[in-house]
């Protein structure tokens, strides 16, 4: 590639691509856990859309890219070390699928007052990669189910049904750790 | 109806995500029933508690400089194609004269820093390993060929080859419109192994624009219309030519498992020499 090109590839690049870490960052944050991880998941997404940047093809949806980029150098990473409890956690978001409706649990206001950030964290990261992906992206970042959709490649309806079990198991898990922390529920 | 099959609208209403329809649909449920709406009541709770909670942590100060620099060295080792350095050498004024030297030179820079050169085999590895590595997702996936086939006839001017193999399922296809030209890329799994094939028109080899061949393996594939190499890590790569294409096989399977596989598909390929 003549200097030239190279150097407009890297301003493009810079001005397209860059404006996003934050986002990024955001997101890989709340999908690890760890601030260290986020960064180096950041990086890496970097280097591999920089690399690849040929293959954007502009005016499309430049964050959605940049996300699938992040989001497959999480689970190639992340998959490979732990495989085992998404299984569990996910089995467990079926079953609470099936045996209830939702009726019954209390008011969540007062329950999630006495939590602090680092549970709802713990929480989140507890949550199946493909759940808390839709969660975080919807709740967290305010995107569209539209946007969602793009962004990890699934239907609407799909979106729709990941966040509901997601926010459902979320509930169980910080209504847990409101007990844990002493708030009494009153209808227990 | 039961009030499970009002939960997903539920959450569709708390996102403000309904169509006119389902929100006068979910609303007469609601009016009835006293469950469903502290459910309504709590998703929104636990949604408003999440973003107030959960407020954006800006990327540390470093991580952007740590980004940059990754960039600018990025940047700096990078020759860029065989082909670009070509032009940019043939380019220039007085270089004409200076061509061979020019060529010597670039040659010896992408041998230097070790780059990926413009070589069909290298290309078809480095990428076989971005898709299996799933840096890139497949742009259409689809485990019906005449699908896939209507895909790339809109992109491509050569055939492309989607055989129907033994035992393989189809997995889907990436155009790579790389500055060297436009490379179609099919992806099978066998066995929960990846075949991945890659393709070129064989007519654009080697100019401008496009991938190169080795001079040798191109002989070969001239006089038996089949190339088979191992890699040192145990990666097979097989070449053959059918008409206009090009096409290269990727595996991790013994060069003799694909080449079974292939000939699954295409039967003429090994009795065309």
């Amino acid at each position: 590639m003549p200097k030239h090109e190279r150097s407009q590839k890297h301003k493009d690049f810079e001005e397209e691509a860059l404006p996003h870490l934050d986002l990024l960052f955001n997101f890989a944050r709340k999908m690890t856990n760890s601030s260290e991880d986020a960064s180096d998941l950041v990086q890496e997404t970097y280097l591999k859309a920089y690399r690849f940047w040929h293959s954007y093809e502009k005016g499309t949806n430049i964050k959605a890219w940049l996300f699938r980029i992040l989001r497959n150098t999480y689970i190639n990473r992340y998959r490979k070390e732990s495989k085992g409890p998404d299984e569990v956690d996910f089995e467990s978001v079926q079953n609470l699928n099936h045996k209830s409706n939702g009726h019954g649990t209390p008011p969540l206001d007062q329950a999630l007052g006495s939590l602090m950030e680092d549970d709802v964290s713990t929480a989140i990261a507890s949550l199946p990669d493909d759940f808390r992906t839709v969660v975080i992206l919807c709740d967290i970042e305010g995107l569209s189910y539209e946007e969602i959709a793009e962004f990890v490649e699934c239907p609407i309806g799909t979106v729709r049904s990941r966040l509901h079990r997601g926010r459902r198991f979320l509930r169980t898990q910080l209504l847990e750790y409101a007990r844990k922390r002493g708030y009494a529920n009153k209808s227990n | 109806m039961n009030c499970n099959s009002y939960q997903e609208l539920i959450t569709g209403a708390v996102d403000g995500e309904l169509t006119q329809e389902e929100k006068r649909f979910l609303s007469l449920h609601l009016e009835g029933c006293a469950g469903c709406r502290s459910e309504y009541d709590s998703e929104i709770s636990l949604k408003t508690f999440l973003r107030e909670t959960m407020l954006g942590h800006d990327a540390p100060a470093d991580l952007l400089k740590a980004v940059s620099d990754d960039l600018r060295g990025q940047m700096a080792a990078s020759p860029g194609s065989w082909v670009d350095r070509w032009k940019e050498a043939f380019s220039a004024p007085f270089a004409r004269p200076a061509l061979a030297l020019g060529l010597t030179v670039v040659l010896a820079i992408i041998f230097l820093t070790g780059q990926p050169s413009n070589d069909i085999i290298d290309q078809s590895l480095a990428r076989y390993e971005m898709v299996t590595e799933e840096t890139f997702t497949v742009q259409y996936a689809s485990s019906e060929p005449a699908i896939l086939k209507t895909f790339f006839e809109a992109r491509t001017d050569f055939p492309v080859l989607i055989p129907e193999m033994k035992d393989c399922k189809l997995l889907g296809g990436v155009l790579d419109q790389n500055p060297n030209g436009a490379v179609a890329e099919v992806l099978y799994d066998h066995a929960s192994e990846h075949i991945f094939l890659s393709q070129i028109s064989w007519n654009s080899l080697g100019k401008e624009g496009s991938l190169s061949i080795e001079a040798d393996v191109k002989e070969q594939l001239l006089k038996e219309n089949l190339f088979i190499r191992t890699m040192p890590n145990g990666n097979s790569v097989v070449l053959w030519k059918k008409g206009a294409t090009l096409c290269a096989a990727v595996s991790t399977m013994s060069s003799d498992d694909l080449i079974y596989c292939l000939t699954s598909g295409d039967p003429e390929l090994l009795s065309q020499h």
